[in-house]
C-alpha cells in the first residue's frame, strides 16, 4: 500500500499524489503526477494561512443557506422506461447495465 | 456465554450486530420511484436514483417518521438537527460513487432492547443500541452473468430507504444474537416500520464477531471479523457458531490477536456452512465522509416527536400486559399470541371483544387456528375465517347457544365456505330446542333405558354417559349440559 | 442580421408576439447568424436547429390560434453545456460526457420552454465549469468577441472569461440576445465583465439547480446573461422560483418575506457600500476608473456612499478553492464509466474493476478537473478534513458574517468584478494560482449565498495607450435583494448609453 500523506505542513510528495490517485480512482500519467506535486503544493501552501487561524468561534457552514426540513411526501412517481434507464450506459445487456467483471 | 475447554481456557464470544432494515415507504428515500419488490430489472429507476448528472435528492418525510418510531420504540435519544453525509466508495451498484447516509449526527442514538435469555426464560437480557441511522440502499449486482464474465447491474433497489441499527458488542452467543434479532423483528413488525422480510432482503444482518480468551490469567482478544449480509436467523446463528470455532482454532494455531491483523470481512456460505474471506482491508477504508450540500438538515420538533409518540402503535410488551389485564389471559397464552405478531394480536382482540370471553378466544386461537396456520404455513391475514366471524362463534359458545362440538363443525365448514353463522347453522341443521322438547327427549330415553337408570340410582354415576350420547344421536341440537340437567331432575326427582 | 442585430429580448418578444415577426423566420435568421458568426468565436458547441425550428413553428401556430403567449415568446436562448435538456447534448465540455444526452430536462430549461423561448443550442465552457477562461474545453477555447478578429498584438485573441465564456461571448456578439450560465465562484460575472455584458449570480436557492450538472453544490447557481438590465431581469424572472425537486431552493414564502423586509429603495435613498478591501487591491487602470466613474455617477443621482469593510476577504480565495474542490471531488465520483459517460477500453480479462474505473476517469477528465479532484480528495481525506475542509467551512461562516455586518451599513456593496479586463487566451495556462486570483472579487458572493451582478461600464474616455477591452463593476446585495441590483444596473445602463453617445459624438 502506498504511504498515507504523513506531513501536516501541506508539502505534497509523489507518495501523497499516488495515495490520492488511488483514493479518487483517478489514473494519472507520470507527467500529470509530476505537475500535481507542484500544483497541489502551491495551492495548499496558499491555503496554509487559513489552516493556521483560530476559527473555533465560527460554526462550520456546510450549506449556503440556513434551511431545514425540506422534504417530500411519500408519493410514487412514474419511473423511467427501461429504454431510458439504459440510454446512456456504455455497455448494456438488456434489461441490465453491464460492467466489467468484478474481481475481489 | 462462557465455555470452559479442557485446557482450562475460558472463551467468550463477543458479538455486535448491524441490522439493515428496509423501511415501509411506498417510494424511495430521495426520489419518487416505487420500492415494490420483484419488479423487472431497471424499471423502477429515474434520473435521480440512476445518479444522472444534475439530479438532486429530496428526503421522503415518511422515512423520517418511521425512523422516529424506531427511536421511540427502542427508547433512543432522537437527534434534532440530524445531518446527511456522503460516504464515498466506488462500486458499480452505487451510481453516484457515494452513498448518502448519516455519519456523525444520526437521527437516533443510545437506546436499548430487552429480550428473554434463550437459555433461561426467567432472565431478561439487555443490549445497548449504539445508533440507528438512515441511508440509501445500493443496487443489485449479478456477477459473472455477462459475456466475458461481466457483471449485470439492476438499479431497482438503489435508493430504497434503510435504517441501519447498530448494537454495542453486548451479545455473548449465537443463540443470544438470534433471540435479540427475533425480539427486534417482533417490535419492528408491531410498529409497522418494515415488513422485515428476510428472504426479500428487507432485513439483513452483519455480525461483528471475536473472542475473548482467558488463558492462564491473561485475557486476549482475537481480531474482529465482520460477517456480511446474513439473510436468515438460522444463518446468523450458524455463521456465528462457525466463526467462534474457526477463530478459536485459528488462535490456537497462530496465537494471532486483535491489532495484529486488520478487520476482516467474511461472507457466509450457507451451502457449505462456512464463512469465507471476502475482503481484507490493509488499511481502514477512507470514505471521506462529507456533509451532503444538497440536503438541508432535518430538525425534529418536540411537537413532531410527541405526535409520533401519540400515533405509535402499541409495542409487544404493552400488548401482552393488555391481554393479561383486560382479557385475563395467562402470561403464557398472552406471550404465545403476542409473539405471533401484531396481526394475530389484533385478531385476538377482535374475537375477544365480540365474544367477551378472552380465555375461550385464546383457546380457539392458540389451539385450533395456530395449528392450522402452522400446518399450512400461512399468516393469520390469509386465514379464511375473519375475526368477526370467530367472535360470533365464540360468543355463541360462551352463552351456551351452541355447544363446543357443534361449534367445531361450524369452524370446519367455515374453512371451506364463507358463510354467515346463521347460514352455517342452517346448513348443519343446528337449531335451538325448547325445554319441552328436552323434557320429551328425557322421557323417551328414560322409557327405553330402564336398566341404566336403575344402575345410576344404585350409585353407578357413570351410567348416565351413554344416555347423553344416545340423546345427542336422537337430536344433535340438544345441549348435553341441558339434557343432563333435565335427566337428573327426572331420575333423582 | 441587420434587422434583428440590435433587438433586445424584450423588443424581439414584443414583435414576435404581435405578429410583426414570424418566429420561424426569426429563428431561421438566428440560425443563419450562428452558422456564420460562431466559427471564429467558438461560442456555441452544438446548435439545435431542428428542435428550434419545430418549436418555432409551434409558437407561430399558438399565436395564430390566439392562445396566450409566454414572456420569452420566440426569443432564442443559448444554454451553457452543463444544463440538461432531454435528448440534447450535455457534455460539460468534457471527454467524459462527450456523447451524453440526458433523459430529463433541467427545471430552468423547462421554465424557458414554458415561457415560449427557443432553445438554440449549447455553449462552450470550461470543463465541468472549472476554470476562468473557457479554455479548458474539449472544443478548444472560445474567443472574446472584442478584438476577436483584425490585427492586434494578441494573435490568439482575448479570453471571454469563464467558465460561462461561451454564453457571454454569444450574447456579447449578438448571436443570441440571452443566455444562461452558471456561477460557482464568478463564472457568470467574470465572463460578463470580460465581454461587456450584464451577468447576474442570483441568491443561492432562488433558481433551481435541478438539471444543472453539479460542480460545487453549495456554491452553484444558474443565472442570466444579457445586453441590458431589463433583459437580464426578464430572464431571471422566468427561471427563478421555488422547485420541489431542489431541496435547497428557497420557498416562495421565504423569498416574499425577505423581500418585504428589504423593502423598496430609490436611488436617492440608497446607501452604497464601498468595499475597502476590494478597492485596496492592485487593479488595472481602466477597472479603477470604471469604479471611480460609477461612484461619481451614483453620487450625482443622490445615492450615499459609505465605506464598508469585509476583513476576511484575504482568505476568500483559499476558502473557496478548498470548499469547491471538496464538493467537486464528491460530485464527480459518479463518473466511473459504469452507468454513463466515458468508459476506458481496458483488456477486460485481466483488468480489475478499479483499473477500469481509474482509467475511465483518467482518460475522461482534463487537467484542471483532475487538479481539483485531487485537491478535494486531499482536503477530505482522513486526518486532513479537520484542517482543510472544516477550517474552510468555518471561514465561510466568518465571511458571511462580515457581509451581514456590512449590510447593516449599506444597501448594496460596490467593487470591481475582476482585477483587470480580459486576458489574452492562454495567459494563465501555467499558473493555477494566477488564474484562481482572477476570481478574487467574485467568490465571496458564492460563499455567502448573496446575489451579485456585473455591470459593464462605458468609460467616459480612454487614454491613448489604454486597452479598449470592456470593464465592469460588481454590486452585491443582501439575500433576495436582486431588485436592488436591477435598479442600480438600470441607472448605470442609462449612464452608459449617454456615455456611449457622448463618445461617438
Amino acid at each position: 500500500m502506498d504511504a498515507k500523506p504523513q506531513d501536516v505542513t501541506g508539502e505534497v510528495t509523489m507518495d501523497v499524489v499516488r495515495h490520492l490517485e488511488r483514493l479518487a480512482y483517478l489514473q494519472l500519467s507520470e507527467v500529470d503526477r509530476a505537475s500535481l506535486v507542484g500544483d497541489l503544493s502551491k495551492v495548499l501552501g496558499y491555503a496554509r494561512s487559513l489552516t493556521r487561524l483560530d476559527l473555533t468561534d465560527f460554526e462550520p457552514q456546510t450549506h449556503a443557506m440556513d434551511q431545514a426540513n425540506v422534504m417530500r411526501a411519500d408519493e410514487v412517481q412514474t419511473s423511467s422506461t427501461l429504454e431510458q434507464a439504459l440510454a446512456n450506459a456504455p455497455q448494456v445487456a438488456s434489461p441490465y447495465l453491464q460492467v466489467p467483471r468484478v474481481l475481489e | 456465554m462462557s465455555t470452559t475447554t479442557p485446557s482450562s481456557l475460558s472463551v467468550q464470544t463477543i458479538i455486535g450486530l448491524e441490522i439493515h432494515v428496509q423501511l415501509a415507504t411506498r417510494s424511495k428515500l430521495f426520489c419518487g420511484c416505487s420500492t415494490r419488490y420483484g419488479q423487472p430489472p431497471n424499471t423502477q429507476t429515474c434520473p435521480i436514483c440512476q445518479g444522472l448528472p444534475g439530479t438532486l435528492p429530496v428526503i421522503n418525510s415518511l422515512a423520517i417518521d418511521l425512523a422516529i418510531d424506531v427511536g421511540l420504540a427502542l427508547e433512543m435519544e432522537l437527534v434534532s438537527g440530524c445531518r446527511w453525509d456522503r460516504k464515498h466508495y466506488f462500486y458499480p451498484d452505487l451510481p453516484k460513487g457515494y452513498q448518502t447516509s448519516q455519519y456523525d449526527l444520526p437521527i437516533t442514538r443510545k437506546g436499548h432492547l430487552e429480550f428473554r435469555d434463550p437459555t433461561n426464560a426467567e432472565t431478561i437480557c439487555s443490549v445497548r443500541i449504539n445508533r440507528a441511522h438512515l441511508e440509501e440502499d445500493a443496487g443489485k449486482s449479478l456477477h459473472g452473468e455477462g459475456v466475458d464474465g461481466g457483471t449485470w447491474i439492476d438499479l431497482n433497489r438503489t435508493g430504497t430507504p434503510l435504517l441501519e441499527i447498530v448494537t454495542e458488542p453486548d451479545l455473548r452467543s449465537a443463540q443470544e444474537a438470534k433471540a435479540f434479532l427475533q425480539q427486534l423483528r417482533t417490535i419492528l413488525l408491531y410498529i409497522g416500520v418494515s415488513d422485515c422480510n428476510m428472504q426479500e432482503g428487507s432485513m439483513r444482518v452483519d455480525a461483528n464477531v471475536n473472542l475473548r480468551i482467558d488463558n492462564n490469567n491473561e485475557t486476549v482478544a482475537t481480531p474482529i471479523v465482520e460477517i456480511k449480509n446474513l439473510n436468515s436467523f438460522r444463518n446468523v446463528e450458524r455463521a456465528i457458531e462457525f466463526e467462534r470455532d474457526r477463530q478459536l482454532q485459528h488462535w490456537r494455531a497462530t496465537g494471532e490477536r486483535m491489532g495484529q491483523r486488520p478487520k476482516q470481512t467474511r461472507g457466509w456460505d450457507a451451502d457449505r456452512e462456512i464463512t469465507t474471506v471476502q475482503r481484507e482491508k490493509e488499511e481502514a477504508a477512507d470514505y471521506r465522509y462529507f456533509p451532503c450540500p444538497d440536503l438541508p438538515p432535518v430538525v425534529l420538533s418536540v411537537e413532531q416527536i410527541a405526535e409520533r409518540r401519540r400515533k405509535l402503535p402499541r409495542l409487544p410488551q404493552q400488548w401482552k400486559s393488555d391481554l393479561i389485564s383486560v382479557w385475563k389471559l395467562s402470561d403464557y397464552d398472552a406471550s404465545v399470541i403476542v409473539e405471533q405478531g401484531r396481526d394475530m394480536a389484533e385478531y385476538f382482540e377482535i374475537v375477544a371483544r365480540i365474544s367477551q370471553d378472552g380465555k375461550r378466544s385464546a383457546n380457539w386461537i392458540t389451539q385450533e387456528i395456530m395449528r392450522l396456520l402452522n400446518e399450512q404455513q400461512r399468516a393469520i391475514t390469509q386465514f379464511p375465517i375473519s375475526a368477526q366471524q370467530m367472535g360470533e362463534l365464540v360468543a355463541a359458545v360462551a352463552v351456551n347457544e351452541i355447544d363446543h362440538a357443534r361449534a367445531r363443525e361450524i369452524f370446519a365448514l367455515w374453512l371451506e365456505q364463507p358463510l354467515s353463522l346463521g347460514e352455517a347453522k342452517q346448513r348443519l341443521g343446528i337449531a335451538s330446542i325448547s325445554s319441552d322438547e328436552v323434557d320429551q327427549l328425557v322421557a323417551d330415553i328414560v322409557a327405553q333405558h330402564a336398566a341404566a337408570i336403575d344402575d345410576y340410582r344404585q350409585g353407578k354415576k357413570q351410567a348416565l354417559g351413554p344416555l347423553i350420547a344416545q340423546a345427542k344421536k336422537l337430536n344433535p341440537n340438544v345441549s348435553p349440559a341441558k339434557f343432563r340437567e333435565a335427566l337428573l331432575r327426572v331420575v333423582e326427582g | 442580421m441587420t434587422q434583428q442585430e440590435n433587438l433586445t429580448a424584450l423588443e424581439l418578444s414584443r414583435r414576435t408576439r404581435s405578429g410583426d415577426l414570424s418566429v420561424v423566420e426569426t429563428t431561421r435568421r438566428y440560425l443563419a447568424e450562428v452558422a456564420q458568426r460562431n466559427p471564429p468565436l467558438n461560442a456555441f458547441v452544438e446548435v439545435w436547429s431542428d428542435a428550434a425550428l419545430t418549436r418555432a413553428a409551434e409558437l407561430d401556430h399558438k399565436r395564430a390560434a390566439g392562445e396566450s403567449t409566454g414572456p420569452l415568446f420566440g426569443v432564442p436562448i443559448g444554454l451553457k453545456s452543463n444544463l440538461c435538456v432531454t435528448g440534447q447534448l450535455c457534455s460539460c465540455a468534457s471527454k467524459m460526457l462527450s456523447n451524453y444526452r440526458p433523459t430529463y430536462s433541467a427545471t430552468v430549461c423547462q421554465r424557458l420552454l414554458d415561457a415560449d423561448a427557443i432553445l438554440l443550442g449549447c455553449t462552450n465552457m470550461d470543463e465541468y465549469a472549472m476554470g476562468s477562461g473557457t479554455e479548458y474545453s474539449i472544443y478548444g477555447p472560445t474567443r472574446n468577441p472584442h478584438f476577436a478578429s483584425g490585427p492586434n498584438e494578441v494573435p490568439e485573441g482575448y479570453s471571454p472569461g469563464g467558465s460561462s465564456g461561451g454564453s457571454a461571448a454569444a450574447v456579447a456578439s449578438g448571436i443570441v440576445p440571452l443566455a444562461l450560465g452558471s456561477d460557482t465562484g464568478g463564472s457568470i460575472r467574470q465572463p460578463a465583465a470580460f465581454c461587456g455584458v450584464y451577468g447576474l449570480k442570483p441568491t443561492y436557492g432562488r433558481v433551481s439547480r435541478f438539471g444543472l450538472v453539479a460542480y460545487a453544490s453549495s456554491l452553484d447557481q444558474i443565472g442570466p446573461i444579457a445586453t441590458t438590465p431589463e433583459d437580464l431581469e426578464l430572464l431571471f424572472q422566468v427561471i427563478q422560483g421555488s422547485d420541489r425537486l431542489d431541496a435547497t431552493s428557497l420557498s416562495r414564502e421565504k423569498v416574499q418575506q425577505v423581500e418585504a423586509t428589504l423593502g423598496h429603495k430609490s436611488l436617492k435613498q440608497l446607501r452604497v457600500g464601498i468595499i475597502r478591501e476590494h478597492f485596496e487591491q492592485d487593479l488595472a487602470p481602466t477597472v479603477r476608473r470604471a469604479l471611480e466613474e460609477t461612484k461619481e455617477y451614483l453620487k450625482s443621482v443622490g445615492a450615499t456612499l459609505v465605506e464598508v469593510s469585509l476583513p476576511k476577504q484575504a482568505q476568500a480565495i483559499a476558502t473557496y478553492y478548498l470548499i469547491a474542490s471538496c464538493e467537486a471531488a464528491s460530485n464527480l465520483s459518479r463518473y466511473d464509466g459504469m452507468h454513463f459517460g466515458h468508459r476506458a477500453q481496458v483488456p477486460e480479462k485481466s483488468a480489475t474493476l478499479e483499473q477500469v474505473i481509474s482509467a475511465s476517469r483518467g482518460e475522461g477528465f482534463g487537467a484542471e478537473v483532475k487538479r481539483r479532484i485531487m485537491l478535494g480528495t486531499y482536503a477530505l481525506s482522513h486526518g486532513y478534513a479537520e484542517q482543510y475542509y472544516q477550517q474552510a467551512t468555518r471561514m465561510r461562516q466568518a465571511i458571511r458574517q462580515d457581509f451581514a455586518a456590512a449590510f447593516a451599513e449599506a444597501d448594496v456593496l460596490l467593487g470591481p468584478t475582476t482585477p483587470a479586463p480580459a486576458f489574452p487566451i492562454g495567459a494563465h495556462r501555467q499558473d493555477p494560482i494566477a488564474m484562481y486570483l482572477t476570481d478574487q472579487f467574485t467568490v465571496s458572493a458564492n460563499l455567502a449565498g448573496l446575489p451579485a451582478i456585473s455591470v459593464p461600464i462605458e468609460l467616459a474616455n480612454f487614454q491613448p495607450d489604454e486597452s479598449r477591452l470592456p470593464v465592469a463593476v460588481q454590486f452585491h446585495a443582501p439575500p433576495c435583494g436582486e431588485s436592488r441590483l436591477f435598479s442600480v444596473a438600470n441607472a448605470l445602463h442609462e449612464r452608459n448609453q449617454s456615455a456611449k453617445s457622448g463618445a461617438e459624438a
